[in-house]
């Protein structure tokens, strides 16, 4: 189900909103909370969800089997959707190598799992009227948290891969920019240039020393605007922005606009070194 | 012919896809040797999936009259699942995959069945379209072989029908294939797309009446509809059979209202 914040129901539903007051059931809550954890070795994943609920009625409901917990996932890429209902407010989902790749949806709810009839509650918003009783049908949604939303990549090389992406332009001869607001951080030079850039990447040679110059000025200057845009959301629906994130989380780095020329060497696995030295494990 | 699938190198991709103009002659040509177009650059690397079965360069067909170029899209789509049964869909996401197919193993089958158009200001776009892979929607609907592994994934995920059935069924009519395929919603939830089929493959079977783009599209709009404020894939299968025969019995073509049964003499 795709989830609006302005979905309205025939029924009262426990959904999330800034000021308590304006929800369906006044001064309760439904929240959850999700980690998706990646096995990159076995290509594996787990998604733990342990939902609050708040709301007296909705827990007798769950108590009585009646309702359950349900978590719904979402991967575009891999075109899974796939539903887990739970008796317990703690639970895991697991999947199997390869079904989940790139952006992924994670949208939890109470769902009603029989018809009941005459549904009321005391915490029902005034609106909707004094004693007010409703019928509900089997797969009802009656209480939804705010969507989850990201990324499963392989590898940090192959992330490192994903997060860039060439664009040629027929002018600016010798200079070249980034374009943050995409998917993909672009890399943005004159025709020729990107077409020795693309045949550079064969040769390990000159894919180091690409690696210690373009692409390190690339993620320079991406870090750099992670760093100045810290606790905004502008750059939260990209894809690059994810992958960064990740990794910078798998490696413990914390994230200061003093610090991102180490950070970016640090998260490319020391390209310079490469470069002049070699790679030290082979 | 190796058993394990080869994928070309990303620069190779960006290479083939940089130069299509250039190399308009070998998209015209039975033998566009790209090899030669490669020189001395390893362009291509194996990978760790195993390929089932002898004869996966045959698998798609080795003679394409055009009368049957069309038709055999269900058998086409269940050879390559086959072979390629040890792919992951992450690994299926990979574009380096299907431009290495389109490109040097199923050259004569892509060009068949996509023929380059007769207007060269058209062809470059065709190229693009039907040889490369750029996105979902592209992965799914237009690179060659990449929709016919896709369209039986989908189907391979529904327990109670047969792989080749729901093929059948599925592709049926144009129409049909891009609503299900296409829309990001339910047709994703093999709950629903398994009841969904059940109906469909009656239909198949009988009038085909189902399969006609007005009511058909008519069903997926109440589907949305009925899921966008019930969570339809906790519903059980019986549950979810019933309502999907409530809105068959709603829907009308010519004046009529369907059958569910789908009864009668089959469209010819």
């Amino acid at each position: 189900m795709k989830w609006f914040v302005n979905k309205t129901f025939p029924h009262p539903v426990l959904a999330w909103s800034s000021n308590p007051v304006d929800r369906d059931y006044v001064n309760r809550t439904f929240q959850t909370d999700c980690h998706l954890n990646v096995d990159t070795e076995r290509h594996k994943a787990e998604l733990e969800v342990s939902c609050m609920l708040s709301e007296e009625s909705l827990l007798s409901l769950i108590e009585n089997g009646k309702a359950r917990y349900a978590t719904e996932i979402h991967c575009m890429d891999t075109f899974l959707r796939y539903l887990h209902t739970s008796s317990k407010d703690n639970y895991s989902v697991k999947f199997e190598k390869g079904q989940l790749h790139g952006r992924v949806e994670i949208l939890s709810y109470v769902v009603c799992m029989e018809a009941i009839g005459q549904h009321a509650s005391e915490n029902f918003h005034a609106e909707f009227g004094k004693g007010a009783k409703f019928n509900l049908q089997h797969g009802d949604v009656l209480a939804v948290d705010e969507p989850y939303r990201c990324y499963v990549e392989p590898n940090a090389m192959q992330a490192i891969g994903t997060i860039f992406e060439l664009k040629k332009i027929d002018k600016d001869k010798g200079i070249f920019s980034i374009d943050l607001d995409n998917n993909k951080i672009q890399i943005i030079m004159y025709d020729d240039e990107a077409k020795s850039f693309n045949q550079l990447q064969n040769s390990r040679d000159k894919w180091s020393a690409l690696l210690a110059s373009i692409y390190l000025m690339a993620l320079c200057e991406a870090l750099r605007a992670i760093a100045e845009e810290k606790g905004s959301v502008r750059f939260s629906d990209y894809q690059w922005f994810h992958t960064i994130s990740h990794h910078l989380a798998n490696k413990k780095i914390g994230l200061e606009s003093d610090n991102v020329l180490e950070t970016a060497q640090k998260l490319l696995e020391y390209p310079v070194r490469m470069m002049l030295i070699g790679d030290d494990n082979e | 012919m190796s058993k394990h699938l080869v994928i070309l190198k990303k620069f190779a991709v960006d290479k083939l896809q940089d130069n299509i103009r250039a190399n308009m002659d070998r998209y015209e040509s039975p033998i566009p040797n790209w090899g030669e177009f490669f020189g001395e650059d390893e362009y291509y690397r194996k990978t760790k999936v195993e390929i089932h079965g002898d004869n996966f360069h045959t698998c798609l067909g080795e003679r394409f009259e055009s009368e049957n170029i069309l038709h055999d899209d269900p058998t086409r789509c269940v050879n390559i699942f086959i072979a390629l049964q040890n792919l992951t869909p992450k690994q299926a996401t990979d574009n380096r995959i299907w431009v290495y197919l389109t490109h040097f193993v199923f050259w004569d089958y892509v060009r068949a069945r996509w023929p380059l158009p007769k207007e060269k200001t058209k062809r470059e776009k065709a190229i693009r379209t039907h040889y490369f892979m750029n996105g979902v929607r592209n992965m799914i609907r237009d690179n060659a072989i990449s929709r016919l592994w896709w369209m039986a994934h989908v189907c391979n995920r529904l327990k109670r029908h047969e792989l080749r059935d729901s093929l059948n069924a599925l592709l049926l009519r144009e129409d049909v294939r891009s609503q299900v395929m296409e829309r990001a919603t339910f047709c994703r939830s093999e709950p629903i797309l398994d009841s969904l089929m059940k109906f469909m493959l009656r239909s198949f079977h009988g009038n085909q009446l189902l399969h006609e783009r007005k009511p058909f599209r008519e069903l997926c709009k109440v589907l949305n509809r009925e899921g966008g404020v019930r969570v339809l894939d906790s519903l059980p299968r019986a549950k979810l059979d019933r309502l999907m025969e409530g809105i068959i019995q709603e829907l009308e073509f010519k004046g009529r209202k369907l059958q569910p049964d789908f009864s009668g003499t089959p469209k010819a």
